[in-house]
């Protein structure tokens, strides 16, 4: 790995370090995966406090075992979880542009390739590593809570893991956009429209298997136990190439960016 | 080293720089002055390829000549310390030499040595500054630009940050320094030019331009016995375009146009041996840098 790549890797670690930013998910993370099946644990409590005809309907669907509290946990890591992901990784995507802490690095020298990779391999992973940890920690703290435990912790990492790439492709999506134009709020709200959009566009063009934007519902699937699917495989590895798609975008949108003023000539 | 040729650059129809030429040769260091909003920034973030042009001509004397920018406010990473940052800027700017021994030098040079592990969000403005000059010197460049290096610092802190500057323009840098402090300029700079409505007013040498637009042939006589007679004797003198009694310092005579400082000089002497008047002093009068750089900003000069 060449110099630059390797310096901006160190840069990127250092940014997501110190700047608390990864504790602050982890913990995020961590901590909600964990408070989702106590929270399914606790709707008997609740139920019980609570006289509502509307919301004793409401619960009167929802089974209080394992499964149901690693579902619940996949599903909030898939809305709440990414919102903060989003908004605190807003610095590194585009806050750089908007602050012109870049402008040093980049006119020293420092390549848009350089610059932009290693952004997509570390939050991607990182999103990625909380999710599957997330999944673990909501699976076992279930398997600890419930007494009819169904947990199978193959299918905790298969759905954690799907989660994750799910998740990914946001990151990829925010950074992108956001790295490419310079506005990270812009970029996070696109990013959440994308996500409700998109899965309409896909369902009216009949293409379903192909939709990355369903990775949660595989996710929550494989969590209550459902055996995975082949399609599922397929839909990843096209979520993957569309990370990698996009990437390419970003970078193209960079090179495009690049300003060379030295020309002897007059511009007309 | 820069040759640059009717440069013109717009912000939303409102024209910045209007047909800008500029020559910065090998060796100069160039104070490049002007009021605030007439260019300034603009010319060295084109020069640095941080904002494109809208027409002219930037030529440099050879293809990949190596540029070290200081911005005016230098954004910098809060989270990393003095040398992982200029490590991270070493490695940007692809330096052949040895990483580690070259960040420590560069530390040096800005006097940071002693705050290098310290966080940059702790730093004060001074010490990003120097962070700043340290980083644009990282690499060697053939030009050094620093735009308002001293702008926002204290008495202290400018001076520290002009002593690197003036050991730089010791060592033979080109530097262009882009700034509005004149008292900066005339401690360092060997040429200036001043922007004036997007156009390069004047440019010349510091000497030369004080030659030709501050050199206004007036001497200032100071007297030890400040007497009416020696006032009259003095402002009779026929050489002189007007005379200002300054009460009670003495006499400014200013020379009729053709006049030289010699002449009138010697006509002073002569007068002052005649009328028998004893002088404190002596000396020529010339404009500032700052008189002459307020009339030429103002269209006066």
């Amino acid at each position: 790995m060449n110099t630059q790549i390797k310096a901006s890797f160190k840069k990127e670690i250092l940014a997501f370090t110190r700047t608390k930013r990864f504790l602050i998910l982890a913990c995020v993370f961590i901590g909600w995966a964990a408070l989702s099946p106590l929270l399914i644990k606790g709707l008997d409590v609740l139920a019980e406090g609570i006289y509502n005809e509307q919301f004793m309907s409401e619960i009167a669907g929802i089974t209080a075992n394992a499964s149901t509290g690693v579902m619940s946990a996949v599903q909030d890591l898939s809305g709440i979880g990414i919102l903060v992901f989003l908004l605190l990784i807003n610095s590194f995507a585009g806050g750089e542009q908007k602050k012109r802490s870049i402008m040093i690095p980049q006119s020293s020298g420092l390549s848009a390739f350089s610059y932009l990779f290693p952004k997509f391999i570390i939050y991607p992973l990182a999103i990625f590593i909380f999710s599957v940890a997330g999944t673990l920690v909501a699976g076992a703290v279930s398997a600890y809570i419930f007494e009819n435990n169904d947990i199978v912790i193959s299918n905790l990492i298969i759905s954690g893991a799907l989660l994750g790439v799910y998740l990914m492709l946001y990151v990829c999506l925010h950074l992108s956009l956001g790295t490419a134009t310079g506005k990270a709020g812009m970029s996070s709200a696109v990013c959440i429209a994308a996500s409700m959009l998109l899965p309409n566009f896909f369902a009216l063009v009949d293409a379903q298997m192909y939709n990355p934007f369903t990775l949660h519902i595989r996710a929550l699937e494989i969590a209550s136990g459902e055996a995975m699917s082949v399609d599922v495989i397929l839909t990843v590895v096209v979520t993957k190439v569309i990370m990698v798609l996009v990437f390419f975008v970003a970078l193209f949108a960079h090179n495009a960016k690049r300003i060379d003023n030295s020309g002897n000539e007059i511009l007309v | 080293m820069l040759h640059i040729k009717g440069l013109t650059k717009s912000y939303k129809g409102f024209p910045v720089l209007a047909g800008l030429n500029m020559n910065i040769e090998k060796g100069d260091v160039y104070g490049f002055l002007g009021t605030n909003g007439c260019g300034k920034t603009t010319t060295m973030n084109i020069i640095c390829n941080i904002i494109p042009k809208d027409y002219g001509e930037v030529a440099f004397e050879r293809e990949g000549l190596k540029i070290g920018y200081l911005p005016e406010a230098p954004a910098l990473y809060g989270y990393m310390n003095g040398y992982e940052y200029l490590d991270f800027i070493g490695a940007c700017c692809r330096y052949e030499g040895n990483l580690n021994a070259r960040t420590a030098e560069v530390l040096e040079i800005t006097g940071m040595t002693g705050s290098a592990k310290r966080l940059i969000k702790g730093y004060s403005r001074g010490m990003n500054q120097r962070i700043g000059i340290a980083a644009a010197l990282y690499n060697n460049p053939d030009l050094l630009i620093l735009d308002e290096p001293t702008s926002a610092l204290d008495p202290e802190g400018r001076a520290e940050v002009m002593e690197i500057i003036r050991k730089l323009a010791g060592t033979g840098s080109t530097i262009v320094l882009c700034t509005h402090i004149l008292n900066d300029v005339e401690r360092v700079a060997n040429k200036v030019g001043i922007l004036r409505n997007g156009v390069m007013a004047v440019e010349s040498g510091l000497r030369e331009i004080k030659e030709k637009l501050g050199g206004n042939n007036a001497i200032n006589i100071r007297l030890r016995e400040y007497t009416p007679e020696a006032i009259t004797a003095l402002c009779g003198i026929d050489l002189a375009a007007r005379s200002e009694a300054n009460d009670p310092g003495g006499v400014t005579l200013y020379a009729k146009q053709g006049v030289s400082e010699k002449e009138l000089y010697n006509k002073v002497v002569i007068t002052l041996a005649e009328n028998n008047i004893l002088p404190e002093g002596l000396e020529f009068k010339r404009l500032t840098l700052e008189q002459i750089y307020i009339g030429v900003t103002t269209g006066q000069l």
